[in-house]
């Protein structure tokens, strides 16, 4: 029998174990692939109801890859590992105060860049939203994957600030650094995760 | 029998099992798992898992759910009120403990 060292680790585990398949990350990965193409190509237009539209097309596809995750999750996960729902009351109190600065931050640093900034300073705010993001998610599940995505964000975005890649393309490639980085993670993880747990039937 | 013993004595004896205790952290930690999350995590046999979780259901603490994925049945437990209060109270109760023998070895 496996021994705890304390409730606190059994949290921690179970919180990780939210993560281990990479789904969600493949998930977020997509998604911000598709954001940052949408917020510099402007494929809707650059008008009001383009951006309306945008949110609304953003908005029905994070609803749908939540509701493929339970599917994928219920059909090949779960059969193989077993379920476990985290206790959500005890997972928002942990993180309640930690998300809510940095959300709070995100969204100031959001209206700053898009109502007084520069191009380049557009990149410096991205690199911290992306520092401050996914620093908070290692805080909270512990997967040291998001940490490297974290600490690499400024380097990406000093390299983008000195190589003169695209006009306006700088935003677009620290969305990408950061939509592959968590897709790539996602992929690793669901395959190390399929290698490492054989199917069995559940009972 | 002094104080300490008694306290001792006086631990749930439904929690204080080290299979259950296993069984009622990841719970407690938990809004709900199944039977093989739980014969995974805590690294006991089927029989074995069974047998506890039955003591700890027949004490009010757990509740069973079963149902069907498909063709599969699904058995799914959680911590009831009673369960999450008397595991509240046992560790509250350890945590004293600890501290009073702690203050004695001094």
């Amino acid at each position: 029998m496996k021994t705890p060292k304390d409730i606190q680790q059994f949290v921690q585990q179970i919180r990780a174990y939210e993560y281990a398949d990479g789904l969600h990350e493949i998930t977020l990965g997509l998604l911000a692939v598709l954001t940052g193409a949408a917020v510099t190509f402007h494929p809707f237009g650059t008008s009001a109801m383009g951006g309306i539209g945008g949110a609304v097309i953003l908005a029905a596809l994070i609803c749908a890859s939540t509701w493929g995750i339970t599917q994928i999750r219920l059909r090949f996960i779960w059969p193989r590992t077993g379920y476990v729902k985290p206790n959500w009351a005890q997972a928002q109190r942990f993180r309640f105060t930690r998300m809510a600065f940095i959300v709070a931050v995100e969204i100031a640093l959001i209206v700053i860049m898009f109502f007084t900034m520069g191009h380049s300073n557009r990149i410096v705010v991205l690199a911290v939203g992306i520092l401050l993001f996914y620093a908070a998610e290692w805080t909270y599940g512990g997967q040291v994957r998001w940490l490297v995505i974290a600490l690499l964000a400024p380097v990406v975005a000093l390299v983008v600030s000195i190589l003169p890649i695209i006009p306006d393309g700088g935003v677009f490639v620290m969305m990408l650094y950061m939509g592959l980085g968590t897709l790539v993670n996602g992929i690793y993880a669901l395959s190390r995760y399929l290698r490492s747990t054989p199917a069995e039937p559940s009972t | 029998m002094n104080q300490d013993a008694r306290d001792i004595a006086s631990l749930d004896k439904t929690i204080h099992e080290p299979a259950r205790l296993v069984i009622m952290s990841i719970l407690h930690a938990s809004d709900e798992a199944d039977f093989l999350f739980l014969t995974n995590s805590t690294g006991l046999t089927k029989g074995n898992l069974s047998a506890h979780i039955g003591k700890l259901e027949d004490a009010g603490y757990v509740t069973v759910t079963k149902s069907f994925n498909g063709k599969i049945p699904h058995t799914v437990y959680s911590l009831t009120r009673q369960g999450r209060t008397a595991f509240a109270r046992y560790r509250q109760d350890l945590r004293e403990i600890a501290k009073r023998l702690g203050k004695a070895k001094q």
